[in-house]
């Protein structure tokens, strides 16, 4: 039987199993199905006007692997040793041996499978820009000077590649070209621009990133934005990079461990968020946090909901020498954690990105994805969100119209919210646009 | 293999389908397609009930499209692709719950080395190849159900089935799969 067959065959098998269930009235009589009773329960549900809980997210609009959409609530713990890794080596792809400083993060007993090895390659030299850039919340008045030119993605060979690019915001025109990105079956997050736009940094992930520990995490990319177009380097492994507002660090997400999914270990691994990085761009260096109480998790009896429970999502710079992660405050020189933080993540778990800081307010600005009933997006809000309090206001949302996945919003150089408006324009607060002659599915300042 | 189910007339009076006709009809095949993309059976099941949940609450508008079912497939797939990101939005639930029991009597079926070279797919790949073998959908079918081009179509389904080609151990690498679509 040749291959085309056997998957037919076995197709067709599980087809006529699924019909066999359905006329033997056994569809939907398990407590799995969330309530469920089949065809005319279903009806009577569509009546009463029952609503599904799950959001759904198309699969264009994933960032496969990044991290960045993936943000949830955690329960606050208590203060972790902080490890340090050595400053980088001379060569990409050379696995950084970890030191540690204090007390050793408690190992997990248990089919723990080491998370591949932080890759860290020269470490790309960013003069600090001094200059902070004004991030105050937008208002809905244009800017009385816009940036002259944007940096985004402009996805092509019908979105098996994308191009980073520098566009002329007032002609729409690419002035330069500094990398091409394969996307096959791989997704990227949010671009990160340091100010002097001389570097972009941004996760790529990959679609069967929960087979494998060393696809589970996304890679963490660094492109020289100095001249033309040239490769990504990979900075390590890990989710949600950001960098502090001078430019002179970035900070990301990692995880200490992967674990075969207790509940499904032939399809499915675990590699939790638990642990804070901030590297600094200059000398390599890195700073580490691991959560403790993640860490200290049993693997044998650990459940997967507790691990996505008490997962580190989303992180933020509050100015540059602070920075926050659910439930955590963290002093950005040494890690030293300062305190708690709100839960700021939980509201919309799968859409949220944060998109910079207010230094009037101290708020988080947050993007969070508007979908309709079958998950299809509809636009977006810009939030801003006390990290103490977990406060929360909506400060701009984006007019009708179809919107570009990831990038609804960015903040510019004077703090005014730009809108990335696809096919082909940036939309402004007020309604007005600016005519590309690209489409960016993503872009930063 | 039964062909073009799916797009065949839902109804032969002349009113709208029934939402009763149209579940019965989908049913097995979206708990297939859900089944593949999701790796597991007993999400399978429930994501196809999902989807239906959906296309019935919102009936009048959905009978009236052109191919309801293509609607039902792509929020199959939908549900299917971000079935781990719905666990975790409800991972609060389920810790108060426990963990779900196991689904009496669903399992896969066919041969395991099939579905284990599946399972190896990325997600929109395996969503390709369902709908290609199981519904002998076309290309440009595929790409409207994904909402992809059908280049993005063609090239995931020829991706698709070099790698089980490969995965099944098969000499015959021939794209059969590329000769057979309309």
């Amino acid at each position: 039987m040749n291959v085309d067959d056997r998957i037919r065959t076995t197709l067709d098998a599980q087809l006529r199993a699924e019909e066999a269930r359905l006329a033997n009235g056994m569809v939907g009589s398990t407590g799995r199905s969330r309530g469920h009773r089949g065809p005319m329960l279903l009806a009577t549900a569509a009546v009463v006007g029952l609503v599904g809980i799950a959001a759904v997210v198309l699969w264009a609009n994933r960032s496969t692997g990044s991290g960045d959409d993936l943000v949830v609530a955690v329960t606050p713990t208590t203060s972790a040793p902080v490890t340090t890794v050595a400053p980088p080596t001379t060569a990409p792809a050379t696995t950084v041996p970890v030191t540690t400083e204090g007390p050793v993060t408690p190992e997990v007993p248990g089919p723990t499978t080491e998370v591949p090895g932080q890759s860290v390659p020269p470490g790309p030299t960013v003069v600090p820009d001094t200059s902070v850039p004004d991030t105050s919340v937008p208002d809905t008045s244009p800017p009385p000077t816009g940036p002259a030119t944007a940096i985004g993605r402009v996805d092509v060979d019908d979105g098996l590649a994308t191009r980073i690019v520098e566009v002329d915001v007032a002609t729409g025109q690419v002035l330069r070209d500094l990398a091409t990105i394969d996307l096959e079956a791989s997704g990227i997050g949010r671009l990160q621009v340091t100010p002097d736009r001389q570097a972009v940094y941004f996760t790529q992930g990959w679609e069967d990133s929960w087979f494998s520990c060393e696809s589970s995490l996304p890679v963490i990319q660094f492109v020289d934005a100095s001249g033309g177009p040239s490769e990504p380097v990979a900075v390590g492994n890990g989710a949600s990079p950001r960098l502090s507002p001078d430019g002179s660090r970035l900070a990301y997400l990692a995880a200490s461990r992967c674990v075969p999914d207790p509940q499904n270990p032939a399809n499915w691994v675990l590699t939790p968020l638990d642990t804070v990085v901030v590297r600094d761009l200059a000398t390599g260096s890195e700073q580490r946090w691991t959560d403790t109480e993640l860490a200290g998790l049993d693997a044998a009896t650990l459940s997967y909901e507790l691990l996505i429970e008490t997962e580190l999502r989303g992180l933020a710079w509050l100015g540059d020498d602070e920075l926050v992660v659910p439930g955590h405050r963290f002093r950005a020189a040494d890690l030293e954690r300062t305190g708690d933080a709100a839960q700021f993540f939980g509201t919309e778990p799968f859409g949220s990105v944060v998109v910079g800081w207010d230094a009037a307010s101290g708020a988080v600005l947050v993007e969070e994805v508007v979908r309709d009933d079958a998950g299809e997006t509809t636009g977006a809000n810009l939030v801003a969100v006390d990290p103490i309090s977990g406060g929360r206001s909506v400060v701009a949302t984006t007019p009708a119209g179809p919107w570009v996945f990831w990038g609804a919003f960015a903040v510019d150089d004077s703090g005014t919210a730009i809108l990335n408006r696809g096919p082909g324009g940036l939309g402004l607060p007020d309604g007005s646009a600016v005519a590309l002659g690209v489409e960016l599915v993503g872009i930063d300042w | 293999m039964e062909t073009d189910v799916a797009d065949q007339p839902l109804d032969t009076g002349t009113g709208p389908p029934s939402f009763d006709d149209f579940y019965r009809r989908e049913y097995p095949r979206l708990a297939v397609l859900a089944t593949a993309v999701s790796g597991d059976p007993g999400w399978g099941e429930d994501l196809a009930q999902e989807a239906l949940t959906r296309a019935g609450q919102r009936w009048d508008r959905i009978a009236a499209y052109d191919n309801p079912g293509t609607w039902v497939r792509r929020v199959t797939i939908n549900l299917a692709t971000s079935r781990r990101r719905r666990l975790r939005s409800e991972a609060r639930a389920l810790l108060r719950l426990g963990p779900p029991d196991p689904v009496p009597g669903v399992t896969l079926h066919g041969d395991p080395a099939v579905w284990a070279a599946v399972a190896g797919l990325p997600p929109r790949q395996r969503a390709v190849i369902t709908l290609h073998y199981l519904e002998d959908r076309s290309v440009a079918d595929i790409a409207d159900t994904l909402g992809i081009s059908v280049s993005a179509a063609t090239s995931n389904l020829h991706k698709a089935r070099t790698r089980l080609a490969a995965s099944l151990g098969s000499s015959d690498d021939t794209p059969a799969a590329e000769r057979s679509v309309r």
